[in-house]
């Protein structure tokens, strides 16, 4: 019986067609918002996720703000903000991790503000970044040279290492050692090269080390006029396994030489997921809710031309009960036609949403994931639509009186 | 001849309070099986209201009907639907074909809401419009078609479900003498086959097909060829209303009382006393 109903409800919808088609449409929209706001959002999540497993667990990241623990000794919240304002990690915080027996190796971040030039007078070159640290932060980052040598403690002050795109837009190749660049308009000798970085997001999150320009911290020191601004320490423990009490050692050792202020914190690989999986999350809520209005919009669209097709279709309305239709079956009849046109919306409207997913996260280096979970919520938000707002024009329909419907002259 | 069609006393008045106006008065009528009934009369006399509530599509004011036995009055919505799909073939002036769909689809319409298949359901469409001479028209639409054609098409649905009754609006009333002809002819002879027809007309001409007349004047039947009936049937069983239902279930639960306490022999004793 259902699929004699449906096939009088698609052979109505055909009838029909261009009406159909933008009413569909709509649909399509609104699912295909929701729909890439969730895949974009699922493969930020998952890029974060691949970069803590490519990266190690046995990374802990220093950072200035407060961070609040329960008695477990899990994050309960950290005040990032305070991280925009002036660092409150020093060279010395640094130096004392060094020292510590658990920590294999430990490297700054100070990210410096200034131009990136090929020739002495040449235009600077845009979206660059330029980065002190130490010579421990390719093993830190886990960034592997392609040609020369990365910073190393005897290299003279005034070297640099390039980031893999960076070199090819200012040297025209990826082995060009030796030659000259100019940072903040002084001087300096290029001495290594690095392979291309594949990981979407890291460490430091807000530089793409393919277009960084690595430099010692004695210059950087130099370019702020004496004083180390350390922005973040990141350091590889020597057992990953007892990271979580690394942390808290370090975290005492810190505490030590701030005077017992807490204005730093030490974050575990989990832990950064965790914020920037919040970020995430409650982006993906705002943009999904604000693509939701567009599902709405679709689902008023399916009323309105149920309702239309109801006025419309009221004298055949009145033929299919007087030759003994019953309200039940009318009532099925257009309630199809509406769940087709938002199922059928709803289908595009996720194959839609994978290509726009595609072309978004062309530009932020983000794989879209669309789950099945992803596919069958869009589908079941779909179908839902359908129903909601399909049912009142179908009621319209089945309650219609079959001889004031055979009345109607049209 | 058994009855199909029972009426009594039914009245069907529109509208409310000062403005309502009486389509049927106190009609009592009974059609038996295997009728060729013509009911004339001029504009507003209630025929066609009449004929919309003997095909069950519409309800009396007041009344009572009995359609093959049994009180519409009780009868669901649902069944409604069933019977006007299984025992009711309606033929209107104006066609009522769906303009969507072609012949073949048109004829087969009662047979899809009784879930036949539908191959099955085009093929015994297609067998029916061979009887009518329309098997070449079967996927035509219906504006492609004639008057005639058009109509012995809406007969052809009529009857797919093998109806027992074939109410018929002015079936000739927007056609020309000849297709009038035609489908009156038909109409005999699926009366000859043993169909009860009831027919509503202005054309005396075409009245003449039909064994019994019935002249409708105001909402009441002015004459009848045939002897009408006066009052129903005492002895058969009528459909009552809650509160008569109600008083009656009271008085059999009071009457059943002593029946419950009291052995079977005393009660027989008392009875002789």
């Amino acid at each position: 019986m259902l699929m004699i109903d449906a096939r009088i409800a698609l052979k109505s919808l055909r009838a029909t067609r261009v009406r159909t088609a933008l009413t569909i449409l709509g649909v399509v929209i609104g699912v295909a918002s929701i729909t890439t706001v969730f895949a974009i959002g699922e493969g930020a999540k998952e890029s974060v996720r691949q970069q803590v497993n490519q990266l190690g667990h046995d990374i802990l990241t220093i950072r200035s703000g407060k961070g609040t623990r329960d008695s477990s000794g899990e994050l309960t919240g950290y005040n990032f903000w305070a991280a925009l304002g002036s660092s409150t990690v020093s060279e010395y915080d640094l130096q004392k991790i060094q020292d510590m027996k658990q920590v294999k190796t430990a490297s700054p971040i100070m990210a410096i503000t200034g131009s990136v030039r090929t020739d002495e007078g040449g235009e600077p070159i845009k979206n660059t970044s330029i980065i002190a640290t130490n010579s421990d932060f390719s093993k830190v980052a886990g960034l592997k040279v392609h040609s020369g040598d990365f910073l190393d403690p005897t290299a003279d002050r005034n070297t640099v290492v390039l980031g893999s795109d960076l070199a090819v837009q200012m040297l025209g190749s990826d082995t060009a050692i030796g030659h000259t660049v100019w940072l903040r308009g002084q001087p300096f000798t290029v001495i290594g090269i690095l392979s291309k970085y594949n990981i979407p997001t890291n460490l430091s999150d807000l530089y793409d080390y393919n277009r960084t320009a690595f430099v010692t911290m004695e210059a950087g020191k130099e370019f702020n006029q004496g004083v180390a601004q350390i922005q973040q320490i990141n350091l590889r423990v020597n057992d990953q396994k007892n990271i979580k009490a690394d942390a808290a050692a370090i975290h005492d050792t810190l505490l030590k030489n701030h005077d017992n202020e807490e204005d730093f914190v030490v974050l575990r690989p989990e832990e950064t997921l965790t914020f920037t999986n919040a970020v995430l999350k409650v982006a993906t809520q705002f943009s999904s809710a604000l693509a939701s209005v567009s599902l709405i919009v679709g689902g008023i669209g399916i009323m309105n031309i149920m309702l239309v097709s109801v006025t419309e279709r009221t004298r055949e309305i009145g033929i299919r009960k007087a030759v003994g239709a019953t309200n039940a079956q009318i009532l099925r009849q257009f309630l199809i036609e509406s769940l087709a046109m938002s199922i059928i919306g709803g289908l595009l409207g996720t194959a839609l949403a994978y290509l726009g997913a595609f072309i978004i996260g062309s530009f932020f280096h983000i794989t879209p994931v669309i789950t099945w979970a992803v596919f069958g919520l869009a589908m079941l938000v779909a179908v839902a639509v359908g129903v909601a707002f399909g049912i009142a024009p179908a009621l319209k329909a089945a309650k219609k009186d079959p001889i004031e419907a055979l009345r109607i002259v049209q | 001849m058994k009855p199909v069609i029972e009426i009594y006393n039914l009245s069907k008045m529109f509208g409310i309070g000062d403005a309502t106006t009486v389509a049927l008065d106190n009609i009592t009528l009974r059609i038996d099986k295997g009728e060729f009934v013509c009911i004339m009369g001029p504009s507003g006399s209630g025929k066609t209201s009449l004929l919309n509530i003997i095909g069950l599509l519409d309800a009396p004011t007041r009344g009572e009907y009995y359609l093959e036995e049994k009180p519409v009055a009780e009868l669901s919505q649902r069944r409604r639907a069933k019977y006007r799909r299984d025992r009711i073939g309606m033929i209107f002036q104006n066609f009522n074909l769906l303009a969507g769909a072609n012949v073949i689809e048109n004829v087969a319409l009662p047979l899809t809401y009784k879930g036949m298949l539908h191959t099955k359901r085009l093929k015994q469409a297609s067998k029916l419009l061979e009887t009518f001479g329309l098997q070449e028209r079967e996927y035509y639409m219906p504006y492609q078609l004639s008057g005639g054609q058009l109509q012995r098409v809406a007969i052809a649905r009529a009857l797919v479900s093998k109806p027992a009754i074939l109410l018929a609006d002015e079936p000739t009333g927007s056609l020309d003498s000849k297709s009038s002809e035609i489908i009156m002819s038909e109409l005999s002879e699926i009366h000859r086959k043993g169909n009860t027809i009831i027919m509503v007309t202005h054309n005396p001409e075409v009245a003449l097909y039909a064994d019994r007349i019935i002249q409708m004047v105001d909402g009441r039947i002015a004459s009848d060829t045939k002897e009408p009936i006066k009052e129903p049937d005492p002895d058969r069983k009528r459909p009552l209303n809650s509160y008569r239902r109600a008083a009656e279930a009271v008085a059999k639960m009071l009457e059943r009382k002593p029946d419950a306490q009291k052995p079977a022999k005393s009660r027989k004793k008392g009875a002789k006393k």
